[in-house]
């Protein structure tokens, strides 16, 4: 920047001061407040806090006012009633809980139940069954009785096409932060063949959100309820088992309706946050995060000014002391802050003790930042997932391994993404409000480290799976698919580079393989070293064995194989490894249009719907296995196909049409159709069923 | 806790200051004043003890950039435009426009070249009083001249 325009920039802000009277009011209102404030007694002094009198309203404010007001009348209490209640000096919202002033209904906001026709698992992770249900008219009558003996209050709602939605409030419900598996978390979802008219989700957060298209602008519009979340799902289990609803369940909403509004504890003692939360009936919980000032209130993760019930746990982040977060000893937030871990061998989520024994690991080792840059996307968050070094230091490429990712959304940091990643001899990538940065740090204890403590007893390194391969000959089967390598190609590699810095718990005794879940038996990768063969056979149930085979020499020299065999069972993800796999070696076993019992439902010839769980993963087995990654790319005319499956996901139909001689086609199309409009739109095949005459299969599923 | 002289003086001396920033944060003059006063609100409170008047000026600028913040969480679309933020407050001429620019430009980097172009600081010294790093700081800098430069070009 030139000296001139830097001169112009200063003298121009110079220009700006406070007048006199805006002056005279700031001491003023200062001295009132210490007027005011006795020396001791948080309470006190947070209630007096409140009366102070601000400085006049302000044109620019009531203009603000007015939309906020006009807001609330068009749409219910929005993210604008922080508007309202700001005029407050912050810690001045401290009005005890009271019942708040939102209208409050007894009609049902989603009205009738029966016209969502699904139930599902919102995490789509937990052990809830998330197949698709038709309520009877019976158990739609009651669940319609349950909801209408409730009392309705809206005490937020937003419009995800708005500029102003609040991202933070949605995630806090049930988006990014998912509760962990052993919370439940239901949704019911309307929808048809042609549209989604909506979900009703609720979680154990003590919400109940509804949220339905906005088709003028595109967009969804977004309700937040309170509800007391365990008698919910009590009540909805009893109704759907066919039994009385017990009595937490008829006490629904007892508690509620007492909302309480957040006050703003940022920049205050902990001490002083926690006294003034606990006077609202709120639960607290601190984490301490780096920050020189020892024991103020960073952030919250609830927003000042907001309104939850009464007994909502508040996470506040407060300052540790340190200056920056190198104090921790490593370059990324306390453990303590994450929110999200996802792992390439299986899925869990750190207790507090857990998280120390992390922190703990962290600073032992050293750090050493190799590589840092800014953003170059407007989506960070998806360029830090994707996102790992891989030899070139000018550029982050997409990474093919992840052993662990960690992530948090600590309002105060920001979102800081870290991801421990074995390429280019181990690395860890930590993407955060700055950018990406690559640090280097003893690879071998971090992920032997991190897996011992999160999975516990298991395989590490060298007694690893692939952890003495040393580039023999790779062997690889997978049935079914028909596949199968033996060479010592960059794709073999690659994964066994990706078997060697994973981290194998060793599975409880008595579990066994078993093909019950996504479709394959098993697939196995082998080697020799020396006179022993090793093998690794991945079946579909999360499960894996790792066997060692001796080969014995006998007097003659005659090799026999086998002859002296140890078999560890081990505990893998055994899908997102098989993604692994086919990543890869450039093979695609899952067909492109996806696997139907997740999706959940299936509109079969345009008429018949099929929901039923074990039939949806039936069909799913059926579409598995085949070279999904050779399509012909040829328009062959073709006979009517047999059979046309419809799904449809977020408003997008997609047709899945098979025909007689084993040929599969696909393509999405929205709204409504014929069969006649869909002949002729597909422009790729597969030609995958010939051998396991497809089409009989499928009939035989269907019966 | 200080005295109504001390704070008086206190206004007297670093009032505009903290007003220029926070009316570069937050566009809103209403929103800005308040944010002063909390300011000093705070700092009638906690009393602290400087060590000089450059620690008094840094420490104030960080509560006020952090109250500034909070603000910002919850206010993302009410903005008033610079130009009509300044033309509230204070005489319209061409020097204005460049001030103008650095109004428009993302949050994060206005306030750090705010600091570092109207009030002077160093990168080091940006850094103590944001919290964020000396890298970051830098790499704001860069990003925010070249925005800059770009926004003031447009006209």
């Amino acid at each position: 920047m030139k000296k001139m325009d830097t001169d112009k920039l200063r003298q121009s802000a110079e220009q700006i001061h406070l007048t006199d009277d805006q002056k005279t009011r700031i001491v003023e209102n200062c001295m009132k407040h210490a007027g005011k404030s006795p020396d001791t007694g948080q309470v006190t002094e947070s209630r007096h806090i409140f009366e102070v009198e601000r400085v006049q309203s302000h044109p620019i404010r009531r203009v603000i006012a007015g939309i906020a007001a006009c807001a609330v009348l068009a749409g219910g209490i929005g993210v604008t009633s922080h508007l309202i209640t700001r005029s407050g000096i912050p810690g001045g919202a401290t009005e005890p809980a009271t019942e708040m002033t939102e209208p409050v209904q007894n009609v049902v906001p989603f009205g009738d139940i029966s016209a969502f026709c699904f139930l599902g698992d919102a995490n789509d992770n937990s052990d809830i069954p998330s197949e698709g249900l038709r309520f009877t008219e019976e158990q739609a009558a009651r669940l319609n009785e349950f909801f209408a003996s409730q009392t309705w209050k809206l005490i937020h709602t937003y419009n995800t096409g708005d500029e102003g939605f609040d991202p933070n409030f949605d995630g806090a419900l049930l988006g990014d932060s998912a509760p962990p598996a052993e919370e439940y978390c239901y949704y019911f979802r309307s929808y048809d063949e042609n549209n989604w008219y909506g979900d009703i989700s609720f979680s154990s957060e003590r919400y109940l959100e509804y949220r339905r298209p906005d088709p003028d602008n595109n967009s969804e519009i977004v309700e937040i309820y309170p509800i007391d979340a365990v008698a919910f799902r009590e009540a909805v289990d009893a109704v759907l088992e066919g039994r009385e609803m017990t009595e937490t369940a008829e006490s629904a909403t007892a508690e509620t309706l007492q909302l309480a509004q957040v006050p703003d504890v940022v920049g205050r003692n902990v001490d002083d946050a926690i006294c003034l939360l606990g006077y609202k009936d709120f639960k607290v919980k601190t984490v301490y995060v780096a920050g020189e000032e020892k024991d103020i209130v960073m952030s919250s993760d609830k927003e000042a000014g907001s309104n939850y019930p009464v007994g909502t746990l508040i996470t506040l982040y407060v300052a540790n002391g340190t200056d920056t977060e190198e104090d921790h000893g490593y370059p990324f937030p306390s453990f303590t802050d994450f929110s999200y871990l996802e792992t390439v061998c299986f899925y869990d989520f750190p207790d507090a003790e857990k998280s120390a024994a992390l922190d703990e690991l962290f600073r032992s080792l050293t750090w050493t930042e190799k590589y840092s840059r800014e953003y170059r996307t407007e989506n960070e968050f998806e360029e830090a997932l994707n996102s790992s070094y891989w030899g070139d230091p000018n550029s982050f490429v997409n990474g093919d391994v992840t052993t662990y990712c960690f992530k948090t959304e600590n309002k105060e940091l920001g979102t800081t993404l870290v991801s421990v990643s074995p390429n280019d001899g181990g690395g860890v990538t930590v993407a955060d409000k700055d950018g990406l940065h690559i640090y280097e740090t003893d690879f071998d204890k971090l992920v032997g480290g991190i897996g011992e403590i999160l999975f516990g007893e298991g395989l590490y390194g060298e007694d690893a799976p692939f952890g003495n391969y040393s580039g023999e000959w790779l062997n690889g089967n997978a049935p079914k698919m028909d596949y199968k390598f033996t060479s010592t190609s960059p794709e073999a590699t690659a994964v066994v580079d990706m078997m060697k810095w994973m981290y194998w718990p060793t599975a409880e005794d008595g579990y066994k393989g078993t093909d019950e879940h996504l479709g394959f038996d098993w697939f196995a990768l082998w080697y020799t070293v020396g006179d022993t063969s090793y093998e690794l056979r991945v079946y579909d149930n999360d499960y894996a064995e790792w066997t060692a085979a001796a080969s014995i020499s006998d007097h003659d020299g005659a090799i026999e194989n086998g002859t002296d065999t140890r078999t560890t069972g081990l505990r893998v993800k055994s899908d997102n490894l098989m993604h692994c796999f086919c990543l890869m070696t450039g093979t695609e076993v899952y067909p492109p249009f996806g696997s139907l019992y997740k999706i959940g439902s299936v509109t079969v010839n345009g008429s018949r719907n099929v929901t039923d769980y074990d039939t949806l993963h039936r069909l799913t087995q059926a579409f598995y296995g085949y070279n999904w990654n050779d399509p012909d790319t040829t328009s062959v005319p073709r006979e009517e196909p047999v059979y046309r499956f419809a799904t449809n996901i977020n408003d997008t139909v997609r047709h899945i049409l098979i025909y007689n001689d084993g040929t599969v086609s696909w393509f999405d199309k929205d709204g409504s159709w014929t069969p006649e409009e869909l002949d002729g739109r597909a422009e790729t095949y597969w030609q995958i069923g010939e051998k396991t005459d497809l089409c009989g299969t499928i009939r035989e599923i269907l019966g | 806790m200080l005295t109504a002289e001390r704070i008086n003086d206190a206004v007297e001396e670093y009032g505009d200051m903290l007003y220029r920033l926070c009316i570069v944060m937050l566009r809103n003059t209403a929103d800005a004043e308040d944010a002063v006063q909390d300011t000093f609100i705070t700092y009638m409170e906690k009393s602290p003890a400087f060590n000089d008047s450059e620690h008094e000026k840094a420490w104030l600028l960080k509560v006020a950039s952090n109250k500034c913040r909070n603000v910002l969480r919850y206010r993302k679309r009410h903005f008033a435009e610079p130009a009509e933020v300044l033309d509230a407050i204070a005489e319209r001429t061409p020097d204005n426009r460049i001030l103008e620019s650095l109004m428009e430009l993302p949050e994060k980097y206005r306030s750090i070249m705010h600091l570092h172009y109207i009030i002077g600081y160093k990168v080091e010294e940006i850094a103590d009083i944001t919290g964020l790093k000396s890298s970051a700081v830098k790499m704001r800098l860069q990003k925010g001249r070249k925005l800059l430069a770009e926004e003031y070009g447009k006209e």
